[in-house]
């Protein structure tokens, strides 16, 4: 069917058999943005882990270098936030875990681990915010107290 | 069908041929597809580029440990020289990386190597490592995982 308006010719076409294709469009945006969140989701999993992996790091280092076990754990909790404040993360999904053996001494050979964990949502959209399931990424990273080190207890055998 | 008609249809196979109308059905899956894999491709090269770190982390740690640990004290206050002993070295880099991040991806026993430079002894520790792709493991065309081999050395020194 044509009709004419103003001088120009337009031809109207029926829409018989748009249900037929319509939903290709529609499994087309689905796709892409469960693709796209997808995508998103991974790689924050990956960043998360990265940041992780640092804070558990620095907090060690702190830990092993500290002069008491008092301030060790206080110097170990601030080098880990610092961490993950610094690779972009909110400190307030974070948690340090400092473990010092079985005697929880700190005494010259003990191996000192840590385990940093970031909690992150599974969904999480520019501009909207962050919702749906969260999943925990956790690092850890150990050492050992320098058995020649001044200033505190213990044997300097590691055995 | 009489020659007008024929011209007609034969004017009409020519429009349609030169028409582009509906090659963004195809075009947008493809480049859609395309965003999909550089952007696979750029998570499992960050992946990978994370277990590289982690696995260097630990042989640093190892080394560290050690090199701090591994001092043969007999051979020290009887002649005051600075010596590792081998056993202990070996024992103490196996305990470090059974207690770090990749413990599970560790593929070989780690090689450690004691030299002596400039009177200063070194341990040198080789790690090998598995690092599991997230995305490529699924085309049947590329290897599921990489490996990865990261060496990390320590000095000791007399301060």
């Amino acid at each position: 069917m044509k009709f004419r308006h103003r001088g120009r010719s337009f031809s109207v076409h029926d829409d018989s058999g748009f249900v037929a294709g319509s939903e290709g469009l529609l499994f087309g945006v689905v796709v892409y943005v469960v693709g796209g969140l997808l995508m998103a989701n991974v790689w924050s999993v990956v960043d998360a882990k990265s940041a992780v992996a640092a804070a558990a790091r620095e907090a060690t280092r702190s830990y092993v270098e500290s002069p008491d076990q008092s301030s060790a754990e206080q110097a170990a909790q601030i080098a880990a936030r610092n961490a993950i404040h610094g690779q972009g993360w909110n400190p307030k999904g974070f948690s340090l875990t400092m473990a010092t053996g079985a005697d929880h001494t700190f005494a010259r050979c003990v191996r000192v681990r840590a385990v940093a964990t970031q909690e992150l949502h599974l969904v999480r959209i520019p501009l909207v915010g962050a919702f749906g399931s969260r999943v925990e990424v956790s690092a850890q990273y150990s050492e050992l107290i320098d058995p020649y080190r001044a200033g505190v207890g213990g044997e300097a055998v590691c055995d | 069908m009489t020659e007008t008609g024929a011209r007609a249809k034969q004017r009409r196979e020519r429009r349609c041929a030169s028409n582009d109308r509906g090659s963004a059905l195809m075009l947008v899956p493809a480049s859609i597809l395309v965003v999909f894999v550089l952007g696979a491709i750029a998570v499992d090269t960050a992946n990978l580029r994370l277990h590289h770190r982690e696995a260097h982390h630990a042989a640093d740690a190892a080394a560290n440990d050690a090199v701090a640990a591994g001092l043969d004290l007999g051979q020290f206050r009887d002649s005051g020289t600075l010596q590792l002993d081998p056993t202990h070295v070996v024992d103490i880099v196996g305990r470090s990386v059974a207690a770090s991040d990749v413990a599970d991806v560790v593929t070989a026993p780690p090689e450690v190597r004691i030299t002596t430079v400039d009177g200063r002894p070194q341990v040198t520790v080789t790690l090998t490592v598995r690092a599991d792709y997230i995305f490529a493991g699924v085309l049947p065309v590329t290897s599921d995982s990489a490996d990865i081999r990261v060496t990390s050395t320590a000095e000791l020194r007399e301060r």
